[in-house]
């Protein structure tokens, strides 16, 4: 231990300890704004957290200094004040001051650094900047102009993702972040997973917003509005109204969506289950025929993307199964519109994601198995946060409803898509029970849930021992790769991939801030959810065994490939060389 | 006012010098190069020097590389000569 003095404070902590975390003991909030400890990112860019250090005579930075022994520290000095309110007045002077119309209004850190500051004038004459905005990509924008420069999407994108298209750079005597190469984002590998998105602490990387349309679509009259909700949305969502974090807001959600207008409000939990019965019936067919093995999940899209670019020789290994919004997309179009004597060309399908990445592949060419678009408009939970606020309904208030038929019912084992782990303990529910008759003596596979980066776990299915991995986050996935084209893990059968770390619960557009703690307790609301449900596995859901029995017939029937399979491009590496 | 035309100078390279990483460093240089600027011209106001000043103090402290603190101290120094 060590002990030091914080502003007359004393206080011990263990060796390593940063005088940030130091501080928090005794009650002092060092303020921050490039420090991330989430993802490991302690720069020292801002110089927002300096602090004064007897002995010293520069300023040290409180995010990634150790404790020492006998140290005194003081945070709340006439100096350490004006240098605070300094950096942030020349930040505020190169920062085109846009709140009112920012997409980050009233969630900035910078807009509530300045605010705890006082910061009333800018003593500065104010640098103009004019770079253009990059719209280029499907789901992710970037507006250098409102770049602080802190880095953090810089680490994100190479350390946690592992795809590394964004850097520090000089433009016009500016640091700003920009994207390698200096290419549109749409050329390059971005899996548009949004994580960058999610640590921006500034309206500078943003998700498409797409609110528009759905009003559009939903104030015209000749169009029949259908929605699908994520699981993972169910509970996030309330943390945009006040709710505590993991809180399971599914009824709300649905009440809400009524009263926004949408025709049928159907839960993407039954199509997670549709899911289920089809990938859980690819993989014993692949063990039972000799297959590709091992299987890989297919229903993050971010994490098909980084496939395609970086490792298309592995892409016979994914499932041929499209994700669950693409699975519904179709369903309603053929099915259900029949069923409710309605000309698929008027229906248009809304889908509430927790993931930027889900735009980019409702926008794939091939995903249009009806002959119209499988999804047509995918908002992020953020934009339908919006657009209740927008309503002016008071969310967190509202009575809970249920979802319409015949796409109502979702089980838990569609709940739990929502965590790392999750398909698998979901498809390990259905195959055990598909392939060998019997019933589950026990549902929770525990060794799969929770946020370490690489789990794994095996079954016995008749005499054989079915073993799989589970990894979130790509980094976590570019290591299984290379660990499968080394060779190693032959004897595996089955692979779930999330994109984002946690799985969609802390997906790319979720409620700011998403920090690991935040994470965690989504998860918790996850499985709180799986066990209250009434059915808990996929095959026992009695909607998918009607659609089965009156449309599809059975899992990989004819009619299933034709609308709920599908193929992938081999992209290689982007900008091309040459 | 020689010695502000130094100091200019002075500015110019060290904003090539400095890592460029940290935002008082990186914000804090591009602001003095204005104001240094309007000191070697002679149009610089009693606030601006006050500005000047301070915003040279905050750099000497809390910049991040030894090159951006050096250099805010150094034109501190060359500044009150001149
Ligand atoms: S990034 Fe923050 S401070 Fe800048 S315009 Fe947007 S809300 Fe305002
Ligand atoms: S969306 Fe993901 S891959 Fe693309 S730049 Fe952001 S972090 Fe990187
Ligand atoms: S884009 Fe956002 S996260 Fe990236 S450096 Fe700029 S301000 Fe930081
Ligand atoms: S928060 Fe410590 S330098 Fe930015």
């Amino acid at each position: 231990m060590v002990s030091l003095v914080i502003d007359g404070q004393k206080v011990e902590v263990p060796r390593g300890t940063t005088i940030l975390e130091a501080a928090k003991k005794v009650q002092v909030n060092i303020p921050t704004l490039c420090y991330l400890k989430d993802i490991g990112h302690d720069v020292g860019a801002c110089r927002i957290c300096i602090v004064e250090v007897e002995g010293q005579r520069d300023f040290v930075t409180a995010c990634n200094t150790p404790v020492e022994e006998g140290m005194v520290v003081r945070t709340n000095t006439p100096a350490v004040r004006e240098a605070r309110r300094m950096t942030l007045e020349l930040i505020l002077a190169n920062h085109p001051m846009e709140c009112p119309t920012c997409p980050r209004n009233g969630n900035c850190e910078l807009q509530s650094l300045a605010a705890q500051f006082n910061i009333r004038e800018i003593r500065f004459p104010r640098v103009r900047r004019e770079f253009p905005l990059d719209d280029s990509s499907v789901a992710i924008i970037r507006d250098p102009n409102k770049c602080i420069a802190c880095r953090r999407c810089v680490t994100v994108c190479e350390n946690v993702q592992t795809v590394g298209v964004l850097e520090l750079q000089k433009v016009d005597g500016q640091a700003i972040v920009g994207v390698k190469g200096g290419v549109p984002l749409a050329e390059t590998n971005c899996v548009q997973c949004g994580q960058c998105a999610l640590v921006c602490p500034v309206g500078a990387i943003y998700e498409r917003d797409d609110t528009d349309k759905v009003w559009a679509a939903l104030a015209d009259p000749t169009k029949h509005v259908v929605v699908q909700t994520a699981p993972a949305v169910h509970v996030t969502i309330g943390e945009m109204f006040g709710m505590p974090v993991g809180t399971d807001a599914t009824g709300k959600i649905v009440a809400a969506l009524r009263r926004l207008g949408f025709d049928a409000v159907f839960d993407t939990n039954f199509a997670a289950d549709l899911t289920i019965m089809e990938e859980g019936s690819e993989l014993l067919e692949r063990i039972e025929k000799g297959g590709v093995l091992p299987q890989f999940t297919s229903c993050s899209p971010g994490w098909i993307k980084f496939l395609e670019h970086f490792y298309p020789e592995l892409l016979p290994h994914v499932s041929s199964c499209k994700s669950p919004q693409q699975m519904l997309g179709p369903v309603v179009k053929t099915y259900y519109a029949q069923k409710k004597g309605i000309d698929p060309k008027d229906v248009v399908m809304v889908s509430i994601m927790p993931c930027t990445a889900k735009k980019f592949e409702a926008a794939r060419p091939e995903m249009n198995a009806s002959g119209y678009r499988d999804v047509d408009i995918v908002l992020t939970s953020r934009e339908l946060g919006r657009m209740i606020k927008e309503a002016g309904i008071d969310f967190a208030n509202l009575p809970d409803e249920n979802y319409d038929d015949p796409f109502g019912t979702g089980t838990g084992a569609g709940q739990i898509f929502g965590a790392t782990g999750g398909v698998m303990e979901a498809a390990l529910r259905t195959a055990y029970e598909l392939a060998t008759g019997k019933t589950l003596p026990k549902l929770d596979f525990v060794e799969v849930r929770g946020m370490k980066g690489v789990k794994e776990a095996a079954v016995e299915l008749n005499g054989k021992t079915i073993k799989v991995l589970v990894a979130h986050g790509l980094a976590n996935a570019r290591l299984l790769m290379e660990k499968l084209k080394a060779g190693e893990l032959k004897d595996y059968h089955f692979i779930e991939v999330m994109t984002c770390p946690g799985g969609c619960i802390g997906g790319g557009g979720q409620p700011i801030p998403t920090t690991t703690e935040i994470r965690e307790q989504r998860i918790a609301g996850i499985y709180e959810r799986d066990k209250k449900l009434p059915y808990r596995k996929s095959h026992e859901n009695p909607d998918i065994k009607k659609l089965y029995e009156e449309f599809l017939g059975k899992p990989l029937s004819h009619k299933s490939h034709e609308l709920l399979h599908t193929k992938y491009t081999p992209r290689g590496l982007m900008p091309k060389k040459g | 006012m020689a010695l502000s035309q130094v100091a200019a100078d002075f500015v110019a390279m060290a904003r090539e010098e400095c890592c460029g990483e940290c935002l008082p460093g990186f914000n804090g240089m591009l602001q003095v190069t204005g104001l240094v600027q309007k000191l070697a011209e002679g149009t610089a106001t009693v606030e601006e020097k006050a500005l000047l000043r301070q915003t040279l103090d905050v750099m000497a402290r809390a910049a991040k590389c030894k090159m951006g603190r050096l250099s805010a101290r150094f034109l501190r120094q060359l500044l009150r000569e001149a």
